[in-house]
């Protein structure tokens, strides 16, 4: 039986558009981002673009304010991580239980998570007006001093850290909701029968068999939080005096503020192998976790 | 004993569900009440929660 060259190759044509769409869309801006990170380049039509090698990077590594927008960037990410992982899990626990208006109160608690950042921003901001907010006059009532929240800049980052737990919570939670419900009633009536304690089963039953699940939710959360925007550009646009600086928001500066492309697609290459180191290590820990199993 | 127990965690868990709650909505019940209000009502944080606006 003779196939014609349609048949025969029916597995690339299939694959083809997607393929296209890939190579297209994903690979085509990260190939001419890191071009234009070899040359000096500031988005004029009338002088071209003036190759540079690797000056870009070394002047980028001897930036002081790089080297702030890493560590801004790196103090975000882990506070902010850490406790929505923390909130996250409780929360979910919490409202796995069977109670009265659970639908309702579900329903309320994923609001954030699908309200406008930038919108939202806004309204944190007024939350948090040192004159007129809310959270001062808060503060007031509970007797304490007031504070300066976005204004200061020890405490622009804990606030904007409270903005994203307040906005990213949720999503830990609706993961790890969904997967509580998944888990296996066995080991549980086993429990029962031993007569294990709530917290007994949730060190030694509820979390190891939800440990996939919970590092799955913070690998996503991971590379969002690393690449935060909106909320920081809508509410500081990285101030008090560069603060609430992070590598993202630097990177626009650079590109956008300073017109310096070939140093802004190198601090985002730089970025790029970042966030892809940490996640090929958040998979390496999954894979070692459940190898170990 | 046993009962009684049971109840107070189920109220302390009602109450922590509560508090979630209130603090997850509270960015929401800011901005519905500042789209019902003028510029000074939203800028005088003391009348701020008043429904009836400036007293």
């Amino acid at each position: 039986m003779q196939y014609s060259w349609f048949d025969r190759h029916l597995k690339w044509i299939y694959t083809l558009p997607a393929v296209l769409f890939v190579l297209l869309m994903m690979l085509f801006p990260i190939i001419y981002t890191v071009r234009i990170s070899f040359f000096e380049w500031s988005m004029s039509a009338t002088t071209p673009p003036k190759w540079v090698g690797l000056a870009n990077y070394y002047a980028l590594l001897q930036d002081e304010r790089f080297w702030h927008a890493v560590g801004s960037t790196f103090y975000f990410t882990l506070v902010a991580l850490a406790a929505e992982v923390i909130l996250g899990v409780a929360i979910a626990m919490l409202l796995s239980r069977n109670f009265i208006g659970k639908n309702l109160v579900k329903t309320v608690f994923l609001l954030p998570m699908v309200a406008t950042p930038v919108a939202m921003g806004l309204v944190w901001m007024l939350i948090y007006e040192p004159t007129i907010g809310v959270a001062n006059m808060m503060l007031k009532s509970l007797g304490f001093e007031p504070l300066l929240w976005l204004a200061s800049p020890s405490q622009v980052i804990p606030s904007l850290i409270i903005i994203d737990v307040w906005e990213w919570t949720p999503m830990i939670a609706l993961i790890v909701m969904a997967g509580i419900a998944t888990l296996p009633s066995d080991p549980y009536e086993a429990a029962d029968v031993d007569g294990a304690s709530a917290w007994r089963k949730f060190v030694s039953i509820t979390l190891p068999l939800l440990r996939p699940t919970i590092l799955v939710a913070t690998m996503l959360r991971l590379i969002d939080v690393l690449k935060t925007f909106d909320i920081i550009y809508a509410t500081t646009q990285g101030g008090p005096n560069f603060a609430s600086e992070t590598l993202n928001l630097y990177g626009y500066v650079l590109g956008f503020q300073y017109f310096k492309l070939g140093m802004a697609s190198a601090l985002l290459v730089l970025f790029f192998l970042l966030v892809m180191g940490l996640t090929l290590l958040m998979i390496w820990m999954r894979k070692r976790l459940e190898g170990a199993k | 004993m046993r009962k009684k127990r049971r109840l107070g965690v189920n109220l302390l868990l009602s109450a922590l569900t509560f508090l979630v709650l209130v603090v997850f909505a509270f960015p929401f019940l800011w901005m519905l009440l500042a789209s019902f209000k003028t510029q000074a009502q939203i800028m005088s944080s003391d009348h701020f929660f008043c429904i009836h606006g400036e007293r």
